[in-house]
Formats: structure tokens, sequence, C-alpha cells
């Protein structure tokens, strides 16, 4: 392919070789890829600024060998939250979940634009250390709308076994890991391995996040025992798919927690 | 590495687990070593093995030793007062080349890192509360490295020590010595503007 150009913003990067940083990248027309940034370790590097994490750029990249090579980079804007502990971490937390989700090099422009609207979102959500709950709902929103993007989306509508809509006169239903959905509680009485439950006030929630634009995700009001069942039901769902443990989420919910 | 004879074999994947040294590094290592006269081998696996040994981690600061408590915190020419705390041993040597700082150190042996699942309890943090709550700690000045994983470090660190009272503060993010001012990227110059100095 030679040189190519494309926009992109960095997911992580990490010491490579002697003076050189491994970079991945989630980019707008290849999706994700792995590059080496040469020499960008050295203070005078060109490179230097645009390789940090969270910074949106205008790459130029050449095809190498094994791993291509960032030969130039105009800076667009940098979502590095320096001064915010809870922006920086969830932050972290999405590239971490899109690092892992992301196959390499198959674009994926809808999740990419996503992307970009949940740092704008994060951004621009005040400085303030006690709106944490708020940074908690904008990450399980996250996770379901880049399950929704990267092809897992979960069936809200109707039951996975019988396939008939969910009436809404239930109090509870359950949602399947294995189904990728609800089921009602006509299907499945008693707690089963694998079927979490789920309010329908949580599931109305869940259905219309899938169709809602990240910059709303402040109107809805999602209360603390809302917040606990997405907890338990999206951090899962994704594991479930990716069929690996993601510790990242957890950790940055109990960096939080920690704290006086 | 099934070409080579057992001890060949065994020795590449040792060396194969050092950072930084590739499956090739590490047949270009074991080679070397192959060629060595045996009295010089000898001396590198007896440095080795020495230096294993005898090193360990200073009881209060964590940094590398040959004697518990280090020689920096045995010092009582430094002010226990400050304490810089860093991520790796690595950094006290950093930081001590400077010849500017006479206060004392704690080595978190590692950084917050989500993505790796490295958490509070896996660094030194519970020894760093603890020398505060001893007393006699009026600043503690946040040295890790100015990277996701240092940054999350820092203001974690900030946030858990506030309610102990003792002053809190951040290297500053300056430009790099011979860094020209056209390449410096815009965190980097906006810290740098922020972190000016009366001259
Ligand atoms: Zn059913
Ligand atoms: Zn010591």
């Amino acid at each position: 392919m030679g040189f190519y150009k494309t926009e992109a913003v960095v997911l992580r990067n990490r010491d490579f070789r002697e003076a050189d940083q491994l970079v991945t990248l989630f980019s707008l027309d290849y999706g994700k890829i792995k590059a080496v940034a040469r020499g960008a370790r050295k203070p005078k590097s060109r490179l230097r600024g645009g390789i940090q994490a969270f910074t949106w750029n205008d790459l130029m990249l050449h095809t190498g060998r094994n791993l291509d090579i960032i030969t130039g980079c105009d800076i667009r804007r940098s979502f590095y939250f320096r001064e915010d502990l809870d922006k920086l971490t969830n932050a972290l937390y999405w590239a971490d979940l899109l690092e892992r989700i992301l196959p390499e090099r198959e674009a994926n422009p809808a999740l990419y634009a996503l992307f970009i609207n949940f740092l704008q979102v994060l951004d621009s959500l005040p400085d303030n250390p006690k709106m944490t709950d708020d940074y908690r709902v904008l990450s399980h929103l996250f996770e379901l709308k880049l399950a929704n993007l990267a092809g897992y989306r979960p069936d809200l509508n109707q039951c996975g076994y019988c396939q008939k809509p969910l009436t809404p006169a239930k109090g509870r239903v359950w949602f399947s890991l294995g189904l990728g959905g609800v089921v009602c509680p006509v299907c499945v009485q008693a707690p089963e391995a694998g079927f979490l439950p789920l309010s329908l006030g949580t599931l109305k929630i869940m259905q219309y996040w899938l169709g809602m634009p990240v910059q709303q995700f402040y109107r809805l009001k999602v209360t603390k025992s809302n917040r606990q069942e997405l907890k338990r039901i999206l951090p899962a769902f994704l594991e479930y798919y990716l069929e690996q443990g993601i510790s990242s989420g957890k950790l940055v919910r109990d960096l939080g927690d920690n704290l006086p | 590495m099934t070409y080579y004879v057992g001890p060949v074999a065994n020795l590449i994947r040792e060396l194969h687990k050092l950072p930084g040294i590739g499956p090739k590094s590490a047949q270009r290592l074991a080679f070397f070593i192959l060629q060595l006269p045996v009295a010089e081998a000898q001396r590198l696996a007896e440095a080795i093995l020495v230096a294993r040994e005898k090193i360990s981690y200073c009881s209060i600061c964590g940094n590398l030793t040959d004697q518990d408590p280090c020689s920096i915190c045995r010092d009582e020419a430094r002010n226990p007062a400050l304490i810089c705390v860093v991520e790796q041993a690595r950094d006290v040597i950093a930081i001590e080349k400077t010849r500017n700082y006479r206060g004392r150190y704690h080595v978190l042996q590692g950084a917050l890192s989500p993505m790796d699942g490295i958490g509070p309890e896996k660094l030194r943090i519970t020894e760093l509360i603890d020398r505060i709550q001893n007393g006699g700690v009026q600043e503690v000045i946040l040295g890790t490295n100015l990277n996701p994983e240092g940054d999350v470090t820092a203001m974690y660190l900030a946030k858990l020590l506030k309610p102990s009272g003792v002053r809190v503060t951040r290297l500053a993010h300056g430009l790099p010595v011979g860094g020209d001012l056209e390449y410096a990227d815009e965190l980097t110059l906006s810290k740098s503007l922020e972190g000016r100095r009366e001259m």
C-alpha cells in the first residue's frame, strides 16, 4: 500500500525497542491499526505529541513488513484528561474495550464516530469530583452502544424463547447472556445461571439508549438500582461475547469507591 | 528453538524472558555467552546471583538496597518531612542525578493501570499512608510518569492523601531540554506556560 493517510484516535501507546513507541490506533478508514512511531521517545521527535493516548489526529503512515510506520501527524485535538481522575479512567476503560473488541484492519466508521462523540461529551462535562455517578452511567451507555455497533446488538424487545413481545405488565424479566437478550418471566420462572434479573425500568432505559444520541445521556433519570442492574448486565454481556474477562471496568469503578 | 540441544535451548529461553529481548536477540546473546571463556561466564552468572541475593527492597521506601533501611532512609541530612513518590527504583536514580533533591523517596513499584489489571493493592500505597500517618511528613511530591498510568496514579494519590492534611505537589510538566518550541505538543506547551516561574 506504501504511504497512506487516515484520521485516527490513539487508544494506547507503549515503549517499544530503544527509542520507539508502539501505538494502537482506532482509525476511520482502517479500524484498529498497530503502528510504530520511530524515535518518538526522543524529546525532539515531531511525532511525540500526536501519539499520546486520546489524541485525535490526521496521520500519515507507511506500510511496513510487520507493523506499519507512522510518518507524520497533524493533531486535531487532544482528549487526554490530565486533570480529572474520573474522566481519564473512564476514557481508559473505553479504550481498553475498543482494543479488545475491534478486529485489526476492519473499518467501522459508525463506531469510530461514536467514540469521538463520547470523548466530546466527556470533555464537555464540568470537572467535578462529585459527578462519579454520571461517569458511570456514561460508561454503561458506552458498553451498550459499543456492543450494538460491534455486532452484538442485544434483543430487548421480544423474549428469546417464545418470541412474544414483552408485555410491560410484569415487573421483572431476565437478561440472558447466552441468548443475548431478554427472556420473559413465563419462559424462565426461577433464577438460573446465565439469566440476570432485569427490571422493566432498567429495560426501558436500555431500549431508549439504543436509539438515543450520546449528547442526551443526562436527560434520562437513572436511579441507583437501575445503575446496579446495568453494572451487573452490561459488562458481563461484553465479557460473554468477547470470551474474556475484562478487569478494567471494575478497577475503574473501584478506584472511585476507594476514595474518601 | 527445538533445533538446539537442551542446554542451549534452555539458555535462549531464559534470556528471552528478559524485557526487550526478542527471540533473535536471545539467540545472539546465547551464542555470545557460549563463546566466552568459562571463567568469564562464571563471573556473569555469579554477578547475577550475588546481586539477586544481596539486593532487596528497603522496608521503608521500597528502593533497591543492600542494607535495610537503605542509605537514603538512614541519611540524617536528608529531610524526612519531604517524600518524593516515584514508580520505580530507576526513577530514584534519575532524580538523584540532578543533585537537587534533599528529601526522601517512596517507590510504588509500579503504577495504576486499569488496562493491565493493576489496582492500588498491587502497589506500595498502604506503606505510603502508614509513613504519613506516623507523622512528620509535610509534603509529598508526586513524581510518577507523565503518561496515563502515571497521571492516574498521581491523581488517585492526591485524592487519597488530601484528608491527611499534608501538602501534595506534582512535578511540573515542562519542555524537554533542547526541545524546540514549535515541535512541542499543545499539552506540554500549555503545561509549561502554567508552570512558568518568576525570573
Ligand atoms: Zn418467553
Ligand atoms: Zn529506603
